[in-house]
């Protein structure tokens, strides 16, 4: 999963595939989402395609499948249709590069994880961004690899604080709830919970909180959020007296894009902020070079990172030197 | 389409609960009832009802738990492959991997299907020999139902594979050039496998669409146990033993209460049916509808036994159709659709027509007039027409059904809004009377209207 365009993780998974075919082991790939651009428009680089070995099975829709590099024999085909047609499970016949695209929501990725499993792979990985737009949450996996890079930004000291506040926002703790389900599935609104209850509280999104503040606290003290957890609800709680009790709950630290400071605050008088899907982040991957040339010292970055995390953090062209 | 299983299902609640409860394994069977317009027809109804009956007893009989499971499993691998097949009439389509894929995991479900229906016996249909199908398909002959451009369909493709995987993939210009000539040669042998597959066209039309139909016809069995739905009988008149409603049922099951199931009998003719408020008219209308749409797109029906007459059109207003964005008004939406019913009955379609409380909104001096007018037409032009009023004083001749109601209680009984269901005697008894039961004011007692109101009224 990368926290920007081009901080490696597509070399980084490219790393991982190389790695698993030495070792003889089958991987299994889907991704989250569409992106129907091949040319990134906004820096005009390539989109990536992933390579892969024979034997490796892997999801992608009906346009990237006609565009691919390589012999893949198709083993099924979705019902439903994503903007760029129906999806493909496909396994490589031959070495060779293929655009990604796979399931735009969480519970169809889910599905497309356990399809995969019915073709015994030894790993099923999922190509993950964080996104806004992209209703799909990573967290559905069991463990997560986190890519970072001066891409984000130039300044060490800043890439790495960003870099351990999104550490921060996967280590949030899991609410535990018989609902999870049913709360996994709404894509709109935000609801109290109340005593094994979900009121809907009639606010379509957090963005669309005007006029309606007196409305938030009426049903109870626990709220959760299906879109996306922005600055403006967390600030208006923060401004309540008590916030000890107050506990938000969004489906998983990607759809949190809340400033670190108003974040903090809110946390340091009391608040709690809860998630549904938690993952396990095993270790973090670093590209040094930004899209415009600009390069940090990868050792530093790799060490400033490991101290603040506590996790291995790797180079993946690093590596490969050795 | 105004006569499709969809339109019917998108105006009829009932209908709708029963397709919720339908248990099809795949998107062809869905689409193709869809699309299933009323079969009108008393051969092809006929012989489509055969194939339930058969159906139902090889899936009562034959089938155990494990097999339905297995044949449900390998129908919801069954994908809605119809516009590839279109594609295969064209004379010079060329089928992409996905499309040939697509043939070929029909052709291997179809095949597993049929071989599990054969072992058992099923026979009532036939399924089309695929096998030469799967050869064309299957060159490695590996069972498996994947597909892509065997290397062993050309010996040219499989040097230049090989010499692919030789190159050193950085190395693009080289690799794409090679590349270019697989995807040439690839191109060609879709051009043989789709003109190959063009001579099996028929062949895998017809399988397709006896697989949807398979898929209908299980669905539909299962419903009969679910339901308890009978078989039902062609006959001149329309009798029911113990006609009942699954949707009403399930509702009044959440809230505890029971449902009556009604026995009722009529001619092709007009029927006047009269009864107190909330004595179940309009659900018993719903119910006639309900069960004669079920008939006639091929199911079983809801009752104990069920003879029926076939119609071209049911027709069913329930006078809530105000229709706000045209502007009409309730009364002219009843007149506009009793006017329909009137045309099409003159130029000989049959109509099956139920009218809820005909002419209600309006004055009941001219109700009355309409009311009797309507009857004397329906039964000028023998049309069926099962009609609910609480108009007395109706002259028209015609059979007429009153519910027998509330009139058998007791003035001890205590009876609420909560407990009427239990008073209520649903059941139908026809009378020769034209006047109707004065049971408005006890009801609204029941419901505890004002009672200075009601004073009034007294």
């Amino acid at each position: 999963m990368g926290m920007e365009k081009n901080t490696g993780k597509t070399e980084c998974l490219n790393y991982i595939l190389n790695r698993l075919n030495v070792e003889n082991r089958i991987a299994a790939l889907t991704s989250i989402g569409i992106d129907g651009e091949s040319i990134d428009q906004v820096t005009n680089t390539k989109k990536p395609e992933i390579e892969l070995h024979p034997g490796a099975v892997f999801v992608t829709s009906e346009t990237h499948f006609n565009s691919k590099k390589l012999d893949a024999e198709i083993l099924n085909i979705s019902e439903r249709r994503t903007s760029l047609g129906r999806l493909i499970i496909a396994r490589a016949k031959s070495k060779g590069k293929v655009v990604f695209s796979g399931p735009p929501d969480t519970f169809w990725l889910k599905n497309v994880i356990n399809d995969l499993f019915i073709y015994n792979p030894d790993i099923v990985i999922v190509d993950g961004a964080l996104s806004r737009k992209s209703l799909g949450s990573p967290s559905v996996t069991d463990s997560m690899i986190l890519s970072t890079g001066a891409a984000l930004s130039a300044n060490i000291n800043s890439l790495v604080k960003q870099t351990a506040y999104t550490h921060s926002l996967i280590q949030l703790p899991m609410f535990e709830s018989n609902l999870s389900d049913v709360l996994l599935e709404k894509s709109q609104g935000v609801f109290a919970l109340a005593n094994d209850e979900i009121i809907d509280l009639g606010i379509q999104s957090a963005f669309l909180l005007e006029n309606k503040t007196d409305l938030l606290l009426k049903a109870g003290n626990t709220i959760f959020v299906s879109g996306v957890l922005n600055d403006k609800l967390v600030e208006l709680l923060r401004a309540q007296k008590s916030l000890n009790e107050i506990e938000i709950v969004v489906k998983d630290f990607s759809r949190i894009f809340v400033k670190q400071k108003v974040l903090n605050s809110f946390l340091k008088k009391g608040g709690s902020v809860k998630v549904l899907l938690k993952t396990n982040l095993m270790a973090i991957c670093v590209n040094p070079v930004a899209p415009n040339g600009f390069v940090l010292d990868s050792l530093k970055l790799r060490k400033m990172i490991s101290e603040k995390t506590d996790l291995p953090v790797y180079d993946v062209r690093m590596i490969d030197e050795k | 389409m105004r006569n499709s299983f969809k339109f019917h299902i998108g105006n009829n609640n009932s209908l709708r609960y029963i397709y919720d409860n339908l248990k099809l394994s795949s998107a062809p069977g869905r689409n193709f009832l869809m699309e299933t317009d009323l079969i009108t027809d008393e051969f092809k109804l006929k012989v489509e009802l055969e194939f339930l009956a058969y159906t139902f007893q090889f899936y009562s009989e034959k089938l155990s738990p494990s097999d339905l499971n297995d044949i449900a499993f390998r129908l919801h691998s069954f994908k809605d492959i119809q516009s590839t097949l279109e594609n295969l009439k064209n004379e010079s389509a060329v089928l992409d991997d996905i499309q040939l894929f697509e043939i070929k995991n029909f052709v291997t479900i179809k095949k597993q299907i049929a071989a599990i229906l054969e072992s058992k016996g099923f026979d009532i249909f036939e399924f089309h020999n695929v096998d030469e199908i799967l050869a064309i398909l299957d060159p490695d002959k590996t069972g498996e139902n994947s597909f892509y451009i065997y290397s062993s369909y050309s010996e040219r493709l499989k040097e230049l594979r090989k010499e692919l995987s030789n190159v050193n993939i950085d190395n693009s210009d080289k690799a794409e050039q090679i590349r270019l000539k697989c995807i040439e040669e690839e191109d060609k042998i879709r051009l043989k496998l789709s003109k190959k597959l063009r001579a099996f066209e028929d062949i895998l039309s017809h399988n397709f669409k006896r697989l949807a139909h398979f898929d209908i016809l299980l669905a539909k069995s299962i419903l009969i146990d679910d339901f308890n739905l009978c078989e039902p009988q062609f006959y001149e008149k329309i009798e029911y033993r113990e006609l009942f409603n699954p949707y009403v049922q399930s509702i009044l099951k959440e809230k505890g209460r029971n449902y009556q199931p009604i026995d009722i009998s009529f001619e092709n003719q007009p029927v006047l049916i009269t009864g107190a408020n909330m004595s179940g008219k309009t659900v018993l209308l719903r119910t006639l509808a309900l069960s004669q749409l079920m008939f006639q797109f091929g199911f079983y029906v809801p009752a104990e036994s069920a003879n029926m007459i076939l119609f071209d059109k049911v027709v069913l207003n329930i006078g809530d159709q105000h229709n706000e964005l045209n502007g009409l008004s309730s009364f002219a939406v009843e007149m506009t659709n009793i006017n329909q019913i009137i045309t099409e009955s003159k130029k000989g379609t049959r109509v099956f027509a139920l009218i809820d409380e005909l002419a209600r909104t309006t004055n009941p001096v001219e109700g009355k007039l309409l009311v009797s007018a309507f009857i004397e037409m329906m039964k000028k032009y023998n049309v069926c027409s099962p009609i609910t009023t609480h108009y007395s004083g109706i002259k028209a001749e015609c059979k007429r059904l009153r519910v027998k109601g509330l009139s058998d209680i007791s003035d001890s009984d205590k009876i609420t809004v909560e407990n009427i269901n239990n008073f209520m005697d649903y059941s139908l008894s026809e009378v020769d009377t034209d006047s109707v039961p004065n049971e408005a004011i006890r009801i609204a007692e029941i419901l505890g209207v004002d009672e200075e109101y009601l004073g009034l009224i007294k």
